[in-house]
């Protein structure tokens, strides 16, 4: 009667180990397929996660990684962002998503000044997510002491409720610089040298070559083609719709 | 040794009869002048009967090494008379410059001392006046020459364009024995790219009826600027037998000679290369030549190294071929180029291949191509420039299964080399959320944002009051007057009918006291009943007032007279008047 009962838990074990993995082991499997070398693997184990409707930077970080080794730098660079997007401040991401970026079109790296440097690592600190919630706490925290100054008249709140209302405004124009970046439909060009059109068809004239990777900023969607335009390069033209991937 | 057996056979038959007669001696310099770069030949002549004759001793001659190059005998008979006569000779070779002495020297012969005289030389730096006779018998044409020796240089061509072979002939006709081995100083060749042409070739040929042994060294060279040029003497110093006496005997018993042979200098006209036709991204390449261009392996994985080689070959100055250029190499990263040459020289011409070796690194999977390479030349013979190029290479490329190679770091920070140049590794941290809107796109995050609104808003208006509370004390009495009766009303003690009338007249009382805001303390029923009708209150509501306070009263005063039931009464009658009293002045407010 015990060895029954023993088999039945291994049995039950062993059958949710393997029906029902949690997000981790999934995750830790991808690893270590990531490991042997077997990339295309960990690519589809990551995939499935994502199709689960989890996420998290590293996710995208390590599924970047292996779209990079197998050759795909266009999807590299796609999750990179992605996973910028949720984690702006991580090292590995920025290196990464510099070194396949180098890699991939060939562009000199900017060498920016020291200032715009400074500000854009300031910038990239918070996440959009951090930053709301920061502002929203410092917009209550504000408030809380605005109402207590109602009550208090001696004003010994006065020099606080300036202060905060200072962090407040800078807080708010931040996460909002940074969610309407955020939320700016930019996509990844995913496939090798595609033609930028001048219209939304291949019947147009074909103007030039994006290289895989290239970020650009979709306008409008028309039947299967986007409008894309590239500020830098001040460029607009149409692409087929499955060569870019949005990153948001 | 056909010489030596009849000089042998002469000497038997002759020394008997030169047995008896005097000898004589005397010594002489081929030159009075010598140059540090030639020799002086030194001859001692011994003239008559001696047969058994040993080498006369040389004492060393200052600023001149000294060896012996020989003996020669000649045996002369002449009309029955018979003359024989020793020469020995020695080379000199200067060391350094100044005037010198050969002294005497001295021969022991039978008993007796013979002497030379001194004889002066002097040693000059540089080239000597060359000695007469011998040394300019070199010329230009074999035909003007019947000397035994003599060299001409010559050239293939007397105009050539810029970086054209133009190929050098040294030959040395020699119809006679050397004696050693002739020393060749090649021409001043400055203001040309030389390359030498092995190996020298010998044959026969025959000048002027005469058949010479001809030994040929050649030497190609390629001019850098167009101009007029002049290529220098060639010089050889060889020994050869003497021929300069034509008497038998001496031509077989002389010793070696040496001799300078220079050739006459060349003019060459260098023609610059023709503007006309030519190509804008001219390589500076003269001669013919074909190009060709491989890969090690045409299928290949992303981020593998390819091996790729361009090979220029022809004829022409390999040395100065340069490297085709590789235009639009797309996807493909190219590393530093390695040239390694090739060079042959057959048929005396200079040929061979350079080869440039390029690593590739193809970065994305798919049909990548290496571009045409195109370079051009200049054909000298057929006087045009000409375009040579190869087809472009078409490479497949798979996606990389193996790490991506080392790429060779571009920088070196101080001190760290780089190896390899990779992404960073995996994270293995496994914190997941759900994927959803982000905060500051969620419904209730927004909401949250006006809770603050609300509160400000609400606790500014209760500030106002809570202010006037503490302020104000009407105000705060009015405020209070309901919560005050209630609490009175509800620790109010059911059992005792006294204690119960009198809380309710309490709570009464003191409740119209602070809507009144007068004095709870000696407020009476006339009182009240006059504050009450300023305030227009009806007088329903005003004669239930009175009644209640009458019977609190009545109650307080005579407990016994009333029952319970009534003040039970009395307490819900004060509550419900308390109520109505509440909404009246409410109203009043408004």
């Amino acid at each position: 009667m015990k060895k029954i009962i023993l088999l039945f838990f291994i049995f039950v074990s062993i059958s949710m180990s393997i029906s029902a993995q949690t997000p981790k082991e999934i995750y830790i499997d991808a690893n270590k397929q990531y490991e042997i070398g077997n990339f295309n693997a960990a690519i589809q184990l990551y995939k499935s996660l994502l199709k689960q409707d989890w996420q998290s930077s590293n996710l995208y970080y390590n599924l970047g990684n292996a779209y990079f080794k197998t050759g795909k730098n266009g999807l590299a660079i796609l999750n990179y962002e992605k996973a910028k997007v949720l984690c702006p401040r991580d090292e590995d991401i920025k290196f990464n998503l510099e070194y396949v970026n180098a890699l991939a079109i060939q562009s000199e790296e900017k060498q920016a000044n020291f200032l715009t440097g400074f500000f854009v690592g300031v910038y990239d600190i918070l996440s959009a997510s951090e930053l709301s919630i920061l502002f929203t706490i410092v917009y209550f925290c504000l408030v809380g002491l605005i109402c207590i100054s109602f009550f208090r008249k001696n004003g010994f709140l006065r020099t606080p409720i300036i202060v905060l209302s200072v962090c407040a405004v800078i807080m708010g124009s931040w996460a909002l610089v940074k969610i309407s970046s955020v939320e700016k439909p930019y996509a990844v060009v995913i496939k090798p040298d595609s033609n930028i059109r001048s219209g939304p068809g291949i019947e147009y004239a074909a103007g030039y070559l994006l290289p895989e990777g290239k970020k650009i900023l979709v306008l409008q969607n028309k039947e299967g083609w986007c409008e894309v335009g590239l500020r830098s390069e001040s460029l607009k033209g149409w692409i087929e719709q499955e060569n870019i991937e949005i990153i948001k | 040794m056909k010489k030596i057996v009849i000089f042998i056979l002469l000497w038997v038959i002759f020394v008997p009869l030169c047995s008896a007669q005097e000898i004589s001696i005397s010594s002489s310099v081929d030159r009075a002048q010598v140059s540090l770069d030639q020799q002086a030949v030194l001859r001692i002549t011994v003239s008559g009967n001696v047969p058994n004759l040993s080498q006369p001793q040389i004492p060393p001659i200052p600023g001149f090494s000294i060896y012996s190059s020989g003996q020669s005998q000649s045996v002369s008979v002449v009309n029955g008379q018979m003359s024989s006569s020793i020469v020995f000779s020695f080379v000199l070779t200067p060391q350094k410059i100044g005037k010198y002495i050969i002294p005497q020297m001295n021969l022991q012969y039978a008993g007796k001392v013979f002497s030379t005289n001194p004889i002066n030389i002097e040693v000059v730096a540089g080239q000597a006046v060359p000695a007469p006779s011998q040394s300019q018998s070199a010329s230009q044409a074999p035909a003007q020459s019947n000397g035994p020796v003599f060299v001409v240089g010559s050239v293939d061509k007397k105009t050539a364009y810029v970086n054209e072979q133009i190929t050098y002939s040294f030959r040395f006709y020699r119809a006679v024995q050397l004696f050693s081995n002739p020393q060749y100083k090649p021409p001043d060749f400055t203001g040309f790219w030389m390359e030498d042409l092995p190996p020298q070739s010998t044959y026969y040929q025959d000048v002027n009826g005469q058949r010479y042994f001809v030994v040929e060294l050649k030497t190609a060279f390629f001019p850098t600027a167009p101009g007029e040029y002049t290529i220098g003497s060639a010089n050889l110093v060889c020994s050869i037998e003497d021929f300069s006496s034509n008497d038998f005997f001496r031509s077989f018993f002389s010793g070696g000679k040496t001799q300078t042979l220079a050739t006459e200098p060349i003019h060459i006209k260098v023609l610059p290369l023709p503007q006309n036709g030519k190509p804008k991204d001219f390589s500076g390449m003269v001669g013919q030549y074909k190009i060709s261009a491989e890969t090690d392996k045409t299928n290949i994985e992303c981020n593998q190294p390819i091996t790729f080689k361009i090979t220029v070959s022809g004829k022409g100055n390999i040395k100065t071929i340069s490297q085709p250029q590789i235009k639009e190499l797309r996807n493909l990263r190219k590393y530093e180029t390695i040239a390694s040459l090739n060079v042959s020289k057959e048929n005396y011409t200079v040929q061979g291949s350079k080869t440039f070796t390029t690593m590739l690194l193809p970065q994305v999977p798919g049909n990548l191509e290496i571009p045409q390479i195109t370079t051009n030349y200049f054909d000298p013979v057929e006087k045009v420039y000409k375009i040579i190029s190869v087809p472009p290479i078409g490479l497949k490329v798979t996606p990389s299964t193996k790490p991506a190679s080392p790429i060779p770091a571009a920088f070196a920070a101080k001190g760290i080399k780089f190896l390899n140049k990779d992404i960073r590794y995996i994270k293995t941290n496994s914190l997941f959320s759900k994927k959803s809107k982000p905060f500051y796109g969620q419904p209730w995050f927004l909401l949250l944002q006006f809770i603050p609104l609300i509160a400000l808003l609400l606790s500014f208006f209760y500030s106002r009051h809570y202010n006037r509370l503490v302020n104000d004390k009407r105000y705060a009495r009015l405020h209070t007057a309901y919560g005050v009766a209630a609490k009175i009303l509800k620790n109010t003690e059911k059992g005792d009918p006294a204690a119960t009338a009198c809380a309710v007249s309490d709570a009464l009382i003191n409740y119209i006291a602070d809507k009144l805001n007068l004095p709870a303390a000696g407020l009476t029923s006339s009182i009240i009943k006059n504050e009450l009708k300023k305030t227009g209150i009806d007088n329903e509501l005003m004669d239930e007032i009175l009644k209640i306070i009458e019977r609190c009263d009545f109650a307080k005063f005579a407990p016994a007279k009333i029952l319970q039931d009534e003040t039970n009464q009395l307490y819900d009658n004060t509550a419900a008047i308390i109520e109505k009293l509440e909404s009246f002045f409410k109203k009043r407010k408004k």
